[in-house]
């Protein structure tokens, strides 16, 4: 229980930090929005007169874009977690590895507090959104869709932890701003093929079969996928299989990863 | 007024003053191969991965707002004419706050160059340099195909390009100045770029109120759609005429502002 108890004031405090720089947060938002109406208009001007694009609806695909900001707002907050690199380079390291915590923990906690806010100020925002903008939108009523959608959500959370964290692994063995490149590259590749710009389907087929071999889809794609109904049994379950071999993979390696960083760390700083 | 009183002997000296600087920046960039690798890598495969989501996407619908694939695509990379040139031009923007707030602004003020000059172009970047050089050849190659030929299309998208990289100038010189005023510079930089990154597609996609917000409050369509719309016959004269008086009033209200702000610097630092 006191474990529990420690983690949890992390999430408060993490929490706080938030409500000291109104201003950072705030204007991380406007940034979120804008993204979203790009992508929202870009999609409703291509549909125009259509009734079906790359086997989507109009509906669907707009639900799609909505649902999409939704999730990554989830998913892919991790802002406080992206600092690991910053901390290795830095030497500041060195004052968490001397704390009675465990630094993943440590980091899930943090990167907690970044989702739950993010969700809730995401979730406002989309239903201005709604109300302003009154897209047609599909409401899944299916019980067992809705659940796997968030059992997917979970997944993709899960992924985008131990993918993150291993990336950030990576500055125990570059030097100065070199920590960053990596981190840019996968911003872009995350962008792209996890689905936040378009579906998956939407690429060739021999294209999405490669990409749904790899972890990227599960993030976002694959959830709503699931909530949309368009996700077979068998498809589930070979997405369920997939993303799974990723998260144990992915954990034996960034635990590897953070053993071999430790060994190589001299704490030096940049 | 910075421009009209530079005279042919400044104009050597600032160019070679900028030359050095432009000497120092590659150095420095390339003081880590693997760094700038890869940083290189991820702009040119953000720039690549839009790209090829535009043609699979227009390619489908055959148009969009009205306008075929190569058009879109010819807004595209008009685009990032613009946003890639003043990101290599006026990078000394994103280190501004940390010369205000440290103090170290008060050395720039006093060598006898002017302190905008710089402020603004004291830091090149020469990866995004690299991908500028590929860009124009690319936009030099698909020209012929938009512009039907016509010279005087062909003159004024040109200019228009330059306008649109003299209201990009405009907004980093009030950047800066108010970057000195209330020490805010960063997030107001980041707003830039999200809202002149929807001018990636043309301005004509967005729905009101949207398309009058960038149109008319903020000049996003006239620094990035407006050019290529002259290069295709689609605007008037007056909005063309519009579009210059635009770029010259907001580079002279910028100026005036950046005066200003001089003026309240307090040398202080934190």
């Amino acid at each position: 229980m006191a474990a529990i108890s420690k983690y949890l004031s992390i999430i408060r405090t993490s929490l706080q930090e938030y409500f000291i720089y109104r201003l950072n947060f705030a204007l991380w938002r406007v940034r979120a929005v804008m993204q979203l109406l790009i992508l929202y208009f870009l999609w409703l001007t291509a549909y125009g007169g259509l009734n079906n694009l790359f086997g989507y609806s109009a509906s669907q695909m707009l639900t799609y874009i909505l649902g999409i900001s939704l999730i990554r707002s989830y998913v892919l907050a991790a802002r406080l977690s992206e600092g690991v690199g910053a901390q290795i380079i830095t030497g500041d390291i060195s004052n968490m590895l001397i704390k009675p915590i465990s630094y993943i923990r440590y980091i899930f906690s943090r990167d907690f507090s970044d989702k739950f806010i993010n969700i809730f100020f995401s979730s406002i925002e989309l239903i201005v959104i709604m109300v302003v903008l009154k897209p047609p939108l599909i409401f899944q009523s299916n019980p067992l869709l809705l659940i796997g959608t968030v059992i997917f959500i979970l997944v993709g959370l899960t992924l985008y932890f131990l993918l993150n964290f291993s990336l950030s692994l990576s500055a125990f063995w570059l030097h100065g701003d070199d920590w960053w490149a990596p981190r840019f590259i996968f911003g872009i590749i995350v962008d792209f093929l996890a689905g936040g710009l378009f579906p998956i389907d939407v690429l060739p087929e021999a294209v999405r079969q490669v990409v749904m071999l790899t972890p990227f889809p599960y993030l976002l794609f694959f959830p709503m996928k699931v909530y949309l109904g368009q996700a077979q049994t068998s498809y589930i379950l070979m997405g369920f299989l997939i993303s799974g071999f990723w998260i144990f993979g992915l954990f034996l390696f960034q635990r590897w990863l953070w053993q071999q960083g430790l060994k190589s760390y001299v704490a030096a700083g940049s | 007024m910075l421009l009209p009183e530079v005279k042919m002997k400044d104009f050597k000296k600032y160019l070679k003053v900028w030359w050095l600087m432009v000497g120092g920046a590659i150095a420095l960039a390339f003081n880590s191969r693997i760094g700038a690798g890869m940083f290189l890598t991820g702009k040119v495969a953000r720039f690549l991965l839009f790209f090829y989501f535009l043609y699979l996407l227009v390619s489908h619908t055959q148009t969009l707002a009205g306008y075929q694939v190569n058009q879109i695509i010819f807004f595209f990379l008009t685009f990032n004419l613009i946003d890639v040139g003043a990101q290599c031009l006026f990078r000394g923007v994103y280190v501004f706050r940390s010369l205000v707030i440290s103090g170290q602004f008060d050395f720039d003020l006093i060598k006898p160059i002017r302190p905008l000059f710089r402020a603004l172009a004291g830091r090149i970047d020469i990866l995004d340099f690299m991908t500028l050089v590929p860009l124009l050849v690319l936009t030099i190659w698909l020209l012929p195909s938009v512009s039907g030929g016509s010279l005087v299309n062909s003159v004024v998208y040109w200019l228009l390009v330059v306008n649109g990289l003299v209201i990009a100038l405009a907004f980093h010189v009030f950047a800066l100045a108010l970057g000195i005023v209330t020490l805010e510079i960063d997030h107001v930089v980041w707003i830039y770029r999200d809202l002149t990154s929807m001018g990636k597609i043309p301005v004509d996609v967005y729905k009101e109120p949207v398309r009058s917000l960038l149109t008319n409050i903020i000049p996003v369509g006239i620094m990035m759609t407006i050019p290529a719309k002259s290069l295709m016959g689609l605007t008037s004269a007056g909005i063309i005429v519009f579009s210059f008086g635009v770029g010259l009033v907001s580079v002279w209200l910028s100026l005036k502002y950046w005066r200003y702000a001089l003026t309240k610097y307090s040398s202080a630092s934190s």
